[in-house]
């Protein structure tokens, strides 16, 4: 079999019972659902225990597959639905923000905390490790709806209709969620913008 | 392009044209708008440099064996 068959027909295939087809896309998508998961959920325990689950419900769910929908709706769709409704039984967790504590079951401080003064980033790399933790927490700062989005948008480079496939909102809705996660994004890493330029 | 998003391992907006390219995937002007913002694009390259983390093998033993069952028994 050839691995760059497209989706939707390995899913045909291993509806006919090959199962080297779901290998395929099992490897194909893998990777890419877990960190899809992982910078929604912002926690590596769950992300694991949701991407199996994701499978499993793929693999249950294969015979209601329809060729007609591309395969990475579907399978982000559930993924979506798992990360939504992990987020919603954890609600009454305080909202990570950047003035809240960012664990609330310790004094780790806040995302301005952990933005450093121009005098702290001393060299790119560190810059960068840095920043690149702000960017996760800023993520997580995201509101659900906002931060879905900007993950596929992004992250997954799916087109704004196909996530509106994926949210079940219209397109226009789907525009301006990206919009404010932009917004609220470019506030958060305003000031760290420009001591990543500063850095040497 | 049936299998764009994952088969790229997570790559894809690293993979994306510059702007002005035809980067906006398809979206019309307003993807396109807000790559213009300079700022916006400098945000982007925070983003895209993130590191992706390998899934954990636990569990992909059981998803196969999963697999394997429903094929033999659909």
């Amino acid at each position: 079999m050839t691995t760059d068959a497209a989706d939707e027909d390995l899913m045909i295939r291993y509806q006919r019972g090959e199962v080297r087809a779901f290998e395929v896309l099992l490897s194909r998508h893998r990777k890419p659902v877990f960190n899809f998961i992982l910078r929604f959920v912002g926690d590596k325990e769950t992300a694991e225990d949701l991407l199996q689950e994701a499978f499993m419900r793929v693999i249950k769910g294969a015979e209601a597959y329809k060729r007609q929908a591309k395969f990475t709706t579907w399978l982000y769709t559930i993924a979506r639905n798992l990360c939504v409704d992990q987020t919603r039984r954890r609600k009454h967790r305080k909202h990570a923000s950047l003035d809240a504590p960012m664990d609330a079951s310790d004094d780790s401080g806040t995302l301005l905390d952990v933005i450093p003064s121009n005098e702290m980033a001393s060299d790119r790399k560190s810059v960068n490790k840095q920043l690149h933790e702000t960017m996760q927490r800023a993520i997580q700062a995201l509101g659900e709806e906002q931060r879905e989005v900007f993950l596929m948008r992004e992250f997954l480079d799916m087109p704004f209709k196909q996530i509106a496939d994926v949210v079940g909102v219209p397109e226009n809705t789907v525009k301006s969620r990206m919009r404010y996660a932009l917004e609220k994004l470019r506030l958060e890493l305003d000031e760290y913008k420009d001591v990543a330029k500063a850095a040497p | 392009m049936t299998s764009s998003h994952g088969s790229r391992d997570g790559l894809a907006s690293r993979a994306r044209p510059p702007e002005g390219e035809g980067g906006d995937g398809g979206d019309g002007g307003e993807f396109a708008e807000r790559d213009e913002v300079p700022e916006l694009r400098a945000m982007r390259s925070v983003w895209l440099a993130m590191r992706d983390e390998d899934p954990p093998e636990r569990g992909l033993a059981e998803l196969l064996a999963a697999a394997r069952a429903k094929a033999v028994a659909p």
